[in-house]
């Protein structure tokens, strides 16, 4: 009897381990989540009845009868979930038989990255935020068919406004972003912008050219900021892309642009066709990225600078640009100093003042993918609600609220809506009216992920703060690095 | 002879029922910690041998490519630089953190401060502080324009001129092992106060009547009857300096220009970095590394072997 009692026991105590370890599907939710719940049903309960009569039809052509919980995933960043609550009031308002369960926390990536591993269509959200901690895993999760296409939106009309395409409405550059996996992962809700970011009362103090025209003006301000013993341009030299992604290697599209090869040149950069880094314009860009190093352009200790602290030293005038986004104004609300106004610029490459300058920009934090696991309804509805982010007063919210760059071109058609902008949204709107400026990202056609890919990167990665304190010309290293790269294009391009 | 046979026979029964029962509870202590090891610790690993042999993003689809991931490995130059740079840290963060920890144990053990109890609990504190804010601490002392270091430098005249000891290859490695002795003193200064305070007091009184002194004591008696918990102490210093990454990770990133990567943090990157993403070849260099950290083990054990010290 002893040895039953004994061999049960171990029996409860192996189960109890097990039902430890497997019975936490509904846990994180509970312990991160801010619910905006209904009782009614399940997640992926759409109890679909396809015998809806016409009267219990809404005009999207799906039915008021059915009742459908949509499970999301929202990444609560700086701008906080204002802008979201109301975008599911108003939605819910009006589709009173949609409900949603939201998970909001700052560490979605944390919950999302376990639950798209364990590989269960069911305990994943219908939609979320696509906030990862690697680089290029959306574009992953599309190749992999793990997402749902939202093609379908760009022609559909926009909330309240019949006839206006979601299609009309978007940049070519947000719109090409979006279609780069192949189909459309996601609309593009919110975009973000990067640059130069600066204090416009420092300048207008100093009187310092708050808009360089051409290359020559733009070297003659950074003189100009040097001799007055302030740095001219900081970064993150911990996270270094800071400065070459958001500034100078942009400078690579405005030289193709000047010398009329722009097409050629973005096509063969998207698509990894011939060198990427060894390009005549790429090398010019690094070269004076280096030069500017030699000249003492940039902080000496740059390199031991985290995002905070460079972005503190243009709020404390030690430093007169940062190379950042344009979510600096809403990351620094708390700490910016009464006055300071928030101004941009981008650098012009060269000496033509009516110059494309070219900004980076991208698809923002806002907007949503769709599971493609999931119940049909449900991905119906999440589409809907995804259209209806286009609404005036969500992009208004996400502007004024979230201090976001709006997703809609004509957002900046309305006075009223301008005023609502954060300074650093307006401060870049205020450079594209005075500068020709269009809008470009990074994309490319398919991803990288061979070990020479990492090994380039991070060649490039060190060589930043090495030409930027002037160290290290960077001739060598982009050659070193293009031949890494090379392999990983050969190795990791889709076999046809 | 039949009431012998039958009396040897309960004993064999009674004996056999105890083995049983000594079985049984030996699989009833055992078996939940082994199934937990098994699942989250020896499956894991096995998968890592397993995925290093892959060219992998975790997600789509795996492509097996069997030993390239180690090739690569080998003819990887930022894999030894952060080898090197790990060689250096073991050598000197364990040397200064055993010595450092062994001296205020014994200052704390023999000397009757005041504030005895109190020095312990600020010593111990560091540990209760989580690694982010340890380092986040020093790079506000190590900041060049308003850190405490160069501000306490600037007391004895020396104007360091909005020096970055993180922001140059010359110092940024050695400006690293401040917090990490600073942030790992404070565990071992009590392993090593419990381990002296388990010396019979009766050796001290007499060393001290033959005349010797605390140098003498420490290094003559102390240091030889804490033999094993030193050694204890230093393989956990060694290994922990060799797999650790977090106080690099978050003061320097590895930088500037990778004078501070290490092969943790490297590995780090290739998994879940911002410009990459490859767990096939970053479990490689996780297989290297479970690889050295066993090699490190074993040049201990050869070294400084296992002594059991009675009194």
């Amino acid at each position: 009897m002893k040895n039953v009692n004994a061999l049960l026991l171990s029996l409860v105590m192996v189960v109890v381990l097990l039902a430890g370890c497997g019975g936490n599907k509904n846990n994180e939710q509970a312990s991160s989540t801010a619910s905006a719940k209904s009782s009614e049903s399940p997640s992926a309960s759409a109890s679909a009845s396809s015998s809806a009569s016409e009267s219990n039809v809404y005009d999207n052509g799906l039915s008021k009868d059915d009742k459908v919980t949509l499970q999301m995933g929202f990444w609560e960043a700086g701008g906080g979930r204002a802008w979201m609550d109301l975008a599911v009031k108003k939605f819910t308002e009006k589709y009173p038989n949609v409900t949603f369960d939201i998970t909001s926390t700052p560490t979605l990536n944390t919950i999302l990255e376990p639950k798209i591993a364990a590989g269960k269509d069911d305990d994943m959200f219908d939609l979320f935020i696509p906030h990862f901690l690697a680089p290029g895993q959306l574009d992953r999760l599309a190749h992999a068919g793990k997402l749902e296409p939202q093609d379908d939106l760009w022609d559909r009309d926009l909330p309240g406004e019949p006839g206006k395409k979601l299609r009309s409405v978007i940049s070519d550059d947000a719109y090409e972003t979006s279609l780069s996996v192949g189909f459309t992962a996601r609309v593009p809700v919110n975009g973000y912008t990067a640059g130069l970011f600066f204090d416009q009362k420092l300048f207008d103090e100093k009187g310092w050219n708050k808009n360089p025209a051409t290359w020559d003006e733009f070297v003659a301000l950074l003189d100009q900021i040097k001799a007055d013993g302030v740095i001219p341009i900081t970064f993150p030299g911990v996270y270094a892309g800071y400065l070459t992604d958001y500034t100078f290697n942009i400078l690579q599209f405005d030289l193709a642009k000047a010398n009329g090869s722009f097409d050629t040149y973005v096509k063969n950069f998207r698509d990894f066709e011939g060198p990427l880094l060894t390009t005549p314009e790429n090398k010019e860009a690094w070269n004076r990225m280096y030069e500017f190093g030699k000249k003492g352009y940039f902080p000496s200790g740059v390199a031991a600078l985290n995002h905070t602290q460079s972005q503190m030293q243009v709020l404390q005038h030690k430093a007169a640009l940062v190379s950042t986004g344009d979510w600096v104004g809403n990351e620094m609300k708390e700490t910016t100093p009464e006055g300071f106004k928030w101004g941009f610029m981008a650098i012009p490459a060269v000496n033509d003042p009516n110059q494309t300058v070219f900004v980076n920009s991208g698809v923002g934090d806002a907007s949503f993918v769709i599971w493609k696991g999931k119940p049909d309804l449900n991905k119906k509805w999440a589409k809907e609600f995804i259209l209806s982010l286009y609404d005036f007063e969500i992009q208004v919210s996400l502007a004024s609220e979230a201090g976001t760059y709006p997703g809609r071109l004509d957002f900046g058609e309305d006075p009223a809506r301008i005023a609502k902008l954060q300074p650093t949204q307006a401060a870049v709107m205020e450079y594209a009216t005075k500068h020709n400026v269009e809008y470009i990202s990074y994309r490319h056609t398919f991803g990288l992920t061979s070990p020479e890919h990492g090994q380039a990167e991070k060649l490039l990665s060190e060589q930043i703060t090495a030409a930027a304190t002037g160290k290290k010309d960077p001739a060598s290293v982009l050659e070193k690095a293009e031949k890494l790269k090379q392999i990983a294009i050969e190795k990791d391009r889709p076999k046809q | 002879m039949n009431a012998d046979s039958g009396v040897s026979a309960r004993k064999r029964t009674g004996l056999a029922k105890s083995r049983r029962q000594k079985t049984v509870f030996l699989i009833i202590a055992i078996a939940p910690s082994l199934l937990g090891y098994i699942l989250f610790t020896l499956y894991p690993n096995v998968m890592s041998v397993y995925y290093s042999l892959l060219n992998w993003d975790g997600l789509s689809h795996a492509e097996f490519v069997g030993f390239d991931n180690y090739v690569n490995m080998v003819k990887d130059e930022f894999v030894w630089r952060a080898l090197y740079h790990n060689l250096l840290y073991m050598i000197v963060v364990p040397a200064l953190i055993v010595f450092i920890s062994l001296l205020l144990a014994h200052l704390l053990s023999n000397k009757s401060y005041k504030e005895n109890a109190f020095y312990k609990v600020i010593f111990f504190f560091t540990n209760v502080l989580s690694t982010v804010v340890v380092a986040l601490l020093w790079s506000f002392i190590f900041d060049g324009s308003f850190g405490l270091l160069n501000g306490f430098l600037e007391i004895f005249g020396m104007n360091m001129n909005d020096f970055y000891w993180l922001g140059d290859t010359r110092t940024a490695i050695w400006a690293l092992v401040l917090p990490m002795v600073w942030g790992g003193v404070g565990l071992y200064v009590v392993i090593f106060i419990n381990a002296m305070s388990a010396i019979p007091k009766s050796i001290y009184e007499a060393a001290y009547l033959e005349g010797a002194r605390p140098m003498t004591i420490l290094f003559r008696i102390t240091i030889p009857l804490i033999r094993g918990v030193i050694r204890v102490c230093v393989v956990f210093v060694i290994l922990g300096s060799l797999k650790g990454f977090e106080i690099i990770m978050i003061l320097t990133n590895g930088g500037p220009e990778g004078s501070t990567d290490v092969i943790g943090l490297y590995m780090f990157n290739l998994a879940f970095g911002k410009e990459y993403h490859n767990y096939g070849y970053a479990s490689a260099i996780g297989m290297l590394l479970f690889v050295i950290l066993v090699g490190a083990k074993l040049i201990i054990d050869k070294v400084y072997p296992e002594e059991n010290v009675e009194f």
